[in-house]
C-alpha cells in the first residue's frame, strides 16, 4: 500500500506544479482586422510638391486649403475625429526671435509664457533637407479642442514656421506624420 | 523520511486543521471583499498558494485544498480502511477526492469572459474579464494578421520577452493593474517613443470593481538596431493604436484582455429587451443568434435564464449596450468550466457512501440497543 501512497502523492504534486494556464507565449494568425492604422499607412504614401522654390513630400490625404496672404501654403490635415489646419510661413531673418514666437503660440491656447532657458526643455530637434528644426508641442489640458504643434526651421536668410492646429486627439495622431513632413522640407 | 512525510500527510488531524484554516480563509476573504473587491480578494486568499500579511507568509486556498486532496488520497491507501464494513467510508472519501479534483480543474483550466456582438455582426473571440496580455501584431501581410501574444504572468519587471519570429526583444519595465495618462509639461527624453513622448503612465489605486481598472504597461524595445528601439507605453482601451516599423514590417502593439478564439462564431441577428412598465429598468432581454459552425448557421435564442451550452462553453445573457443612435449590442458572459459536473457527481457519490455506511453500521446499532 505504501507504494501506492508514494505514487499518488507524486502524481498530485506533479499535477499541481505542471498545470499552468497562462505563462506561455502564443503565436497565431487571424483574418485581417482593421486596427485603425490604415490612415497613417496611407499617409506614408506621399507625393513631392514644390511651391516658391520650396519642396516637401505631401502626405496623402492632406488637402491644400485657402489661407491668408502671409501663408506660403496651407493644408487641411484629416485625423480620426476632425481636420487640423497646417500653415507654412516664411519670414526673413529670425523674425522677432524664437522665444517671442513660441510665447505668441502659447498665448493662443492660454498657456503662460516660458523663459529663454525653458525653450530647450519644451522642444525636440529634427533634421530636414535644409537643416535642423525645432518642434514645439503646446497643449492646454483645460482645452482639449485646441492644441498646437509647431516647427521652426531657420535657414539663415529666412526662417520657416510650420504650424499645425488641431484638437489634442488630433495632435497625438498627427505628430509622427508632422515630423516626417517637416523633415522632407527642402529647396 | 518519505514514510514519515506520508504518515504526516495521511493524518486525519491534517484534514481537520486544513478545514479550520479554510473556514478562516472564507471569513477573511469575504470581509476583505468590501475593501479590495471581489476579484482581488479571490486572487489573494483563494487562488494563491501563499499570501503575506506583513512579512509573514500564510497558506492560500490552493495549497490548503491540495493538502486536503493529498490527505484524502493517502487515507484511501490505509489498509484498515479496505474492509467491507467500511465500504461507505471509502466511497465518501472517493467523493471527497472527486470534489477536490473538480475544484482543481476549475481553478486551473476554467475561464470566464465576455463577448460583445453588435446586431448584424459576428464574433468568435471571448475577452477574459481580468487577465491581460500584450499583443504584438504583424499587419504587413495582406491576407492575415500574425499575433505574438505574451500573457500577464510574464509581466514581471525586467522580464525579457522574445519570439524567434520577432525582429526585436521586449523588456518589461513596469506593469500597472490600474493606470492613467498624464500629459507631460515638457518633452520627455529621446529614449521615450510613441505615446510616452508626450504622456506619462501613472499608477493609480486599484478600483474595487475590477471592470473599472485600466491596466498599463511600460516596456523597452531593443534589438531592432533602428530608431524604433526605445521605451514604449500602452494602456488598456487606448483609442490610438501604437505602431512600429521594423525591417519593413508594420506592427501594432496592444494591451488587451486575454483573447480566446472559439472554433465557432456567434452572429447576433436581433437583440430584444423588455422594460418594466413606466421605468428604465430592464425586465428581461434576449439575443436571437446564429451559431455558425463549419459555415452552417443554426438559429438559437439566448435568454436570461436559458444559456447556450456548446463545445464546453456556456453563454449567458449578461448585459447589453445601446448607443445614442439606437444601435444595440448584446453582452454574453462566456464560461468554460471543465469541472462543472464534478460537484454534482461527487455529492451523489458522498451521499451514497454515507447511506451505505449507515446501512452497514445499522446492525451494530441494533445490537447495542
Amino acid at each position: 500500500m505504501i507504494i501506492f501512497q508514494k505514487v499518488s502523492l507524486l502524481f498530485i504534486i506533479v499535477f499541481y506544479l505542471g498545470c499552468d494556464n497562462g505563462r506561455h507565449i502564443q503565436n497565431y494568425r487571424t483574418p485581417k482586422k482593421d486596427f485603425g492604422v490604415e490612415k497613417s499607412l496611407i499617409n506614408e504614401d506621399s507625393r513631392s510638391e514644390a511651391i516658391n522654390n520650396l519642396s516637401w513630400d505631401l502626405p496623402k490625404g492632406w488637402v491644400p486649403s485657402k489661407g491668408h496672404s502671409m501663408r506660403l501654403a496651407s493644408f487641411d490635415v484629416p485625423f480620426s475625429s476632425g481636420v487640423g489646419d497646417l500653415s507654412i510661413i516664411s519670414l526673413s531673418g529670425i523674425s522677432g526671435g524664437l522665444l517671442a514666437n513660441v510665447n505668441r503660440w502659447r498665448a493662443q491656447i492660454n498657456l503662460d509664457p516660458i523663459s529663454e532657458n525653458e525653450i530647450l526643455d519644451v522642444s525636440e530637434v529634427g533634421e530636414s533637407k535644409m537643416g535642423a528644426f525645432r518642434i514645439f508641442r503646446m497643449v492646454n489640458n483645460s482645452n482639449n479642442e485646441k492644441a498646437i504643434l509647431a516647427a521652426v526651421l531657420p535657414t539663415g536668410e529666412k526662417t520657416f514656421f510650420i504650424k499645425l492646429t488641431a484638437s489634442q486627439q488630433g495632435l497625438i495622431e498627427l505628430e509622427s506624420i508632422f515630423e516626417k513632413f517637416c523633415s522632407s522640407i527642402g529647396t | 523520511m518519505l514514510n514519515k512525510i506520508i504518515k504526516l500527510f495521511s493524518s486525519p488531524k491534517l484534514f481537520v486543521y486544513s478545514l479550520v484554516w479554510l473556514m478562516i480563509l472564507v471569513v477573511v476573504g469575504t470581509v476583505s471583499q468590501r475593501d479590495i473587491g471581489l476579484y482581488a480578494s479571490q486572487q489573494i486568499y483563494f487562488s494563491s498558494y501563499f499570501f503575506f500579511i506583513g512579512p509573514i507568509p500564510f497558506p492560500g486556498g490552493r495549497i490548503v485544498l491540495a493538502l486536503m486532496l493529498v490527505n484524502l488520497v493517502s487515507m484511501m491507501f490505509k489498509q484498515n480502511l479496505w474492509k467491507m464494513k467500511k465500504i461507505g467510508v471509502v466511497i465518501v472519501h472517493l467523493g471527497g477526492v472527486m470534489l477536490l479534483v473538480g475544484a482543481g480543474m476549475t481553478a486551473i483550466f476554467s475561464s470566464e469572459g465576455s463577448m460583445v456582438i453588435e446586431e448584424g455582426s459576428k464574433s468568435n473571440t471571448v475577452d477574459d474579464y481580468n487577465i491581460t496580455e500584450l499583443a504584438i501584431i504583424d499587419i504587413s501581410d495582406v491576407n492575415y494578421d500574425q499575433y505574438f501574444v505574451f500573457g500577464q504572468p510574464l509581466f514581471k519587471n525586467g522580464n525579457n520577452l522574445m519570439h524567434e519570429n520577432l525582429d526585436f526583444d521586449i523588456t518589461i519595465l513596469d506593469y500597472m493593474d490600474n493606470a492613467t495618462l498624464e500629459q507631460l509639461k515638457g518633452s520627455s527624453g529621446i529614449q521615450f517613443k510613441g505615446m510616452l513622448k508626450n504622456f506619462m503612465l501613472k499608477r493609480i489605486k486599484r478600483d474595487k470593481d475590477d471592470m473599472k481598472n485600466r491596466p498599463g504597461i511600460i516596456y523597452q524595445i531593443s534589438g531592432s538596431f533602428s530608431n524604433t528601439d526605445g521605451i514604449y507605453g500602452l494602456i488598456f482601451g487606448q483609442s490610438v493604436p501604437a505602431t512600429i516599423k521594423v525591417e519593413g514590417r508594420q506592427y501594432v502593439m496592444s494591451l488587451q484582455k486575454k483573447k480566446t478564439y472559439l472554433p465557432f462564431a456567434i452572429e447576433l441577428e436581433d437583440f430584444k429587451k423588455v422594460m418594466h412598465p413606466g421605468t428604465d429598468v430592464a425586465k428581461s432581454y434576449s439575443s436571437k443568434i446564429n451559431l455558425i459552425e463549419n459555415n452552417v448557421p443554426r438559429p438559437i435564442l439566448i435568454e436570461m435564464n436559458k444559456p447556450l451550452r456548446h463545445e464546453g462553453y456556456t453563454f449567458y445573457q449578461a448585459s447589453f449596450i445601446e448607443n445614442p443612435s439606437g444601435e444595440e449590442a448584446t453582452v454574453l458572459a462566456a464560461v468554460k468550466n471543465y469541472g462543472r459536473l464534478f460537484p454534482y457527481v461527487s455529492s451523489i457519490i458522498m451521499s451514497i457512501g454515507l447511506l451505505l455506511h449507515m446501512l452497514v453500521s445499522m446492525p451494530n446499532l441494533f445490537k447495542k440497543n
